[in-house]
């Protein structure tokens, strides 16, 4: 990570300094999947996110000049993505977003021990619906420390809340998890019970048919 | 339940925040119970998991340097004839020269350029009882409106987005143009899609309103819950109720209440069910039956039939006997007048009808 931190910031001053084009193409080709996946948590539509992100590295070409004291190039992306985002949302407030065509991602499974594999996916799909569930803020700082690898202080400044935020954030999510992670290895415990009640009820309902049948 | 604090030992090791004191204790919590050891290993394991969409990143970066070209010769710079050792004060000018060109083309525009937005041209269409009608609106977008239907369209579409506001129903196979959403403004709710075909139901008289998607998917939101969005995927429909009376029950609510505090009492309901095939084999769906000019119908009241057949061939229709009203039919019509098809369903159910000018009497 650290080593990509400095990497951009060197192309980021190529870029500002130089007007270096190679080296805005290779900032383009390091951040543009994170910055779409970040933008797609705001406008939930992938198209939406890619025109966002493009408008916003189209302006920083165009302003290259006046960017060379950013510090962080990566985060000031981040934020600036994330204000376009915003300002869309609010555009469309009063109307809503669409998904047009949904593709079926294609699912490998591990041919070594494809119930084990099916069963992650399932419950690693319960966990990204899980996640899903959760306020807009929590589910962003959740995405950007497990899929960007941020820390809690880059995330901080992204979303202009206090590191404190960030982890109590994550925190939440994480536990959101634990609660899908419990279900699904103790399912006994709680369908159970519900399932001998039933049982019983079941039984008991049988042997009082056969008792008045009887009489 | 697992423990607090190891879940929150949990969240600074998976986000690589923890200290070596934590981390001793995160392994403690390991030792000391098999469970914990499991469920570390599947947040661990959850938490590699590699979901990155790959991106056309040339693609998209081939856009991008299209757009700063055409920004830069807007500017008009002459790119070419820049000295080929770019000192940092020519730099300088040439920024500024671009943003004073910048400037100056932007004020150009709000002055010189009226606004768009509020020269709007609307056009009206309206189709009488038995009459449908087909229209091409400017962006492409065809739209078949049903009988006794109306529908409000700009002559052109020129802002951010494409409105149009319908009363009746109409079927909808909108021009795929993800920059200018189309959006469908009902009484009742909104329908917002990028490019996609369907049918709006929005009659003012019935108790429903009905949104069915054939292809792509359409987003929904009611007029009285703006907060929830409903996502129709193809081959879904959409039933809101559009009244806080319940007219299948048979039953009408005599008390008057003022009309915001009937919202607040009844928000509006809704449910999400498939279409209905009128039989297996044919593939279009009742839904959207009456644009192939077929009035499909299955397993429907009486009363629910005669609304529609009054839209479709123009009559109005009495009952005489208020139990015929509960009758339920299934038919489907496409060429018959109105007596044939009444004739039609005279073989299954026993009523009777009598035609006086445009109203029609059924005993």
């Amino acid at each position: 990570m650290k080593v990509e931190r400095d990497k951009i910031y060197d192309l980021w001053n190529r870029v500002c300094t130089t007007s270096d084009d190679k080296a805005f193409e290779a900032l383009f080709y390091l951040l543009n999947n994170k910055l779409i996946r970040f933008c797609v948590l705001y406008v939930h539509q992938r198209e939406i996110a890619e025109e966002i992100v493009s408008d916003a590295f189209v302006k920083c070409w165009i302003n290259r000049a006046s960017l060379a004291e950013v510090q962080n190039p990566s985060s000031y992306l981040f934020v600036a993505v994330k204000n376009l985002s915003l300002n869309y949302v609010k555009k469309f407030s009063s109307i809503h977003l669409v998904e047009l065509d949904h593709t079926d991602n294609v699912q490998l499974i591990n041919v070594n021990d494809p119930q084990k594999e099916l069963e992650n996916k399932e419950l690693y799909f319960k966990m990204d619906q899980a996640i899903d569930s959760l306020p807009r803020q929590c589910r962003i700082v959740f995405r950007l420390i497990k899929e960007d690898e941020m820390k809690y202080k880059e995330v901080a400044e992204i979303l202009n809340i206090s590191p404190r935020t960030v982890q109590t954030q994550l925190f939440r999510a994480v536990k959101k998890l634990g609660v899908v992670l419990l279900d699904y290895q103790n399912p006994d415990l709680q369908n159970g019970f519900n399932q001998r009640n039933i049982l019983s009820a079941i039984i008991i309902i049988w042997a009082l048919q056969i008792f008045f049948s009887g009489l | 339940m697992v423990s607090e604090r190891f879940l929150e030992l949990i969240t600074k090791d998976l986000s690589g925040e923890i200290s070596p004191a934590e981390l001793a204790e995160l392994k403690r919590f390991l030792i000391q119970d098999e469970s914990y050891t499991k469920i570390y290993n599947s947040y661990k394991a959850y938490w590699k998991k590699d979901n990155v969409t790959i991106a056309d990143d040339t693609l998209a970066f081939q856009k991008i340097k299209d757009r700063i070209n055409k920004l830069e010769a807007a500017d008009q710079l002459p790119s070419e004839d820049r000295p080929a050792k770019n000192t940092f004060f020519m730099y300088w000018r040439q920024i500024a020269a671009g943003l004073i060109l910048l400037v100056c083309a932007s004020l150009a525009k709000t002055f010189f350029v009226p606004a768009p937005d509020t020269a709007i041209v609307w056009q009206q269409k309206r189709t009488p009882k038995g009459v449908k009608l087909a229209i091409t609106l400017s962006d492409g977008t065809k739209v078949f409106l049903n009988s006794k239907s109306q529908i409000k369209f700009p002559t052109a579409f020129n802002g951010k987005v494409r409105e149009v506001f319908l009363t009746g129903e109409a079927y909808f196979d909108v021009h795929k143009d993800h920059r200018h959403p189309f959006i469908i403004h009902t009484a009742n709710m909104n329908v917002k899609v990028l490019g996609t075909a369907f049918d709006v139901k929005a009659y003012p008289e019935d108790a429903i309103s009905e949104t069915t998607l054939i292809r792509g998917s359409v987003e929904v939101t009611m007029a009285d819950r703006p907060a929830d969005r409903i996502i129709l995927k193809p081959n879904e429909k959409l039933v809101i109720n559009n009244t806080s009376f319940n007219p299948l029950s048979g039953t009408v609510s005599k008390i008057n209440l003022p009309k915001d505090k009937l919202h607040n009492i009844n928000a509006t309901q809704f449910t999400l069910t498939s279409l209905t095939f009128y039989n297996k084999k044919d593939t279009s769906s009742i839904e959207t039956s009456w644009v192939e000019n077929k009035l499909v119908f299955k397993n429907k009241l009486f009363t629910e039939l005669a609304t529609q057949m009054e839209r479709w061939y123009g009559y109005n229709i009495q009952f005489k006997k208020e139990q015929l009203k509960q009758l339920r039919f299934t038919a489907s019509f496409e060429k018959e007048t109105v007596s044939e098809a009444l004739d039609a369903l005279r073989l299954t159910e026993d009523f009777r009808y009598k035609i006086v000018g445009a109203t029609i009497y059924i005993y």
